[in-house]
């Protein structure tokens, strides 16, 4: 059974449907809100009270096109609601952080590109990093991003800025080493 | 610095965010050298993976599964709030269906708003809301109900008997002014077009121009509604006598037909000259001759009684 045919199970109150559903989806949802907020906790929180808010409004969703779709859209509008309540601010330009850049020396303790680039995007400031996954993960337009965190396309562009100085400053240091690791011994 | 510059380059390439001076001057970059292009190709891979999500997370999803059943089961709404909810729902809507038919009912019971055209001359004609009214010739008076306000418009002369309605005062709007009243009688003469008469037999009658003044009549007051003001007039025209049935005299003393004409249409009237009272009618006189000259009436006294008239006592 597909997504399509059991979310309609879920929609005449299936719960095993509804248990297969959330054993599809519900990791990748913690991880995609995981990467927001970097707070697993909060992580599991948000995922697990999406899954809830699934059950008990089935009868009033209209989910017609693609179950993970609508699952990620969801959890990202979700995470962002967090992310905007707990600062209490809108994500507007913030002071600037340089507390990234010092430690990602120390970060290097493996040349392992995906790890590296992870370490970098969770150094990022909060809502920058929120910007940079929404352009990255989500493949949102700057006016997109703009409308959909409610701040000015000039903003968002300043933010994607940084968030590729602040990458680049975790990727020079992979680059001399694995530079090194090319030099025969 | 220099390297800084191009990762720089590199990912501005990789977001579609580089100018084309840039994008020329990273060409010369990575023509330079070999190891430029590793470089390079190790800034793409990296900006590749930023793009992906791995899976930092591992999860014990049955317990994941039991948490999710246990705040299903914590904030599901309860079957009384539900029952409650709904019956307060049921309530709302019987009470908004009520509600519209009520709304329903009173706008099909009420009379629909036509205006109904009357021409003079005209007797005792009877409004749809009771009242009555008499329209002398060349007059002609549109009458509305809209359940709220009865409202008609006059032009030339009229005598109303209004039947008396709190709820809806009947206005008479004419050219230079309105009339209000509640329940009346009283004469409207509109048929000059610089100045409008009302006189009043009984009740109170309100007459107001577009200039908002108002005067109030009682009754036996005449006022004059003209394009400069509104005042009480002092005329002794008597309201709406020209409605009144003929009245025939054959031999009858003067002393007889003015105490008639006093009785019946017009009162402070009272031989006060020479004429003498006593003299006989020779012929028989139809009493609407005299009544029909309202510029008569206005000025009226023994002394200027017409000779047409006078001339007809021995």
């Amino acid at each position: 059974m597909n997504d399509l045919e059991l979310w309609q199970q879920v929609q005449s109150g299936n719960e095993e449907a509804f248990q297969q559903l959330f054993y599809h989806h519900h990791t990748a949802l913690v991880n995609r809100a995981y990467h927001f907020l970097r707070d697993e906790e909060s992580a599991k929180d948000l995922a697990q009270d999406l899954f809830v808010k699934l059950w008990h409004q089935r009868l009033d969703l209209q989910i017609k096109d693609s179950v993970k779709a609508y699952l990620h859209r969801a959890i990202r509008n979700i995470c962002i609601n967090h992310l905007q309540k707990r600062k209490h601010v809108a994500m507007d330009d913030q002071p600037e952080r340089e507390d990234y850049a010092p430690n990602a020396q120390q970060e290097l303790q493996t040349i392992d590109l995906e790890k590296m680039v992870q370490v970098a995007i969770s150094k990022m400031p909060e809502a920058c990093r929120t910007i940079f996954l929404l352009r990255r993960m989500d493949e949102l337009s700057l006016k997109e991003i703009a409308g959909e965190l409610h701040i000015s396309p000039k903003t968002v562009e300043n933010q994607l800025t940084k968030a590729r100085k602040i990458l680049a400053q975790y990727l020079k240091p992979l680059l001399h080493l694995f530079w090194i690791l090319l030099i025969p011994h | 610095m220099e390297e800084d510059r191009y990762i720089d380059l590199l990912l501005k390439e990789a977001d579609a965010e580089i100018t084309d001076a840039e994008q020329l001057e990273l060409a010369d970059w990575l023509e330079a050298s070999e190891a430029n292009r590793t470089k390079a190709d190790q800034i793409r891979k990296g900006w590749e993976v930023s793009a992906q999500a791995p899976n930092v997370i591992s999860l014990d999803l049955d317990e994941q599964y039991k948490l999710v059943r246990e705040k299903i089961r914590r904030t599901a709404p309860s079957k009384s709030k539900t029952i409650q909810v709904k019956a307060w729902q049921i309530a709302a809507g019987i009470l908004l269906l009520v509600g519209f038919s009520w709304i329903s009912y009173r706008i099909l019971q009420s009379p629909p708003t036509k205006m109904l055209v009357y021409q003079g001359p005209s007797d005792h004609l009877k409004l749809p809301d009771g009242s009555t009214i008499w329209l002398k010739q060349n007059t002609q008076f549109q009458f509305t109900d809209s359940g709220t306000v009865r409202q008609g418009r006059l032009t030339g002369r009229a005598y109303f008997e209004i039947k008396r309605d709190a709820s809806q005062p009947f206005e008479i709007i004419t050219t230079l002014g309105k009339i209000t009243v509640l329940g009346t009688s009283f004469e409207i003469d509109a048929s000059n077009v610089n100045e409008v008469i009302v006189t009043v037999s009984e009740g109170k009658v309100k007459l107001s121009n577009d200039q908002q003044e108002t005067i109030e009549l009682n009754p036996g007051e005449t006022g004059k509604i003209t394009e400069l003001e509104i005042e009480k007039a002092h005329y002794i025209q008597p309201a709406g006598s020209w409605r009144l049935p003929p009245r025939i005299f054959n031999q009858e003393s003067l002393g007889t037909v003015l105490r008639d004409i006093e009785e019946n249409t017009l009162s402070g009237l009272t031989p006060n000259n020479h004429r003498p009272t006593n003299a006989k009618l020779a012929l028989p006189y139809r009493i609407p001759t005299l009544m029909n000259s309202s510029l008569y009436w206005r000025r009226c006294s023994m002394s200027k009684l017409p000779e047409k008239v006078l001339h007809n006592f021995t």
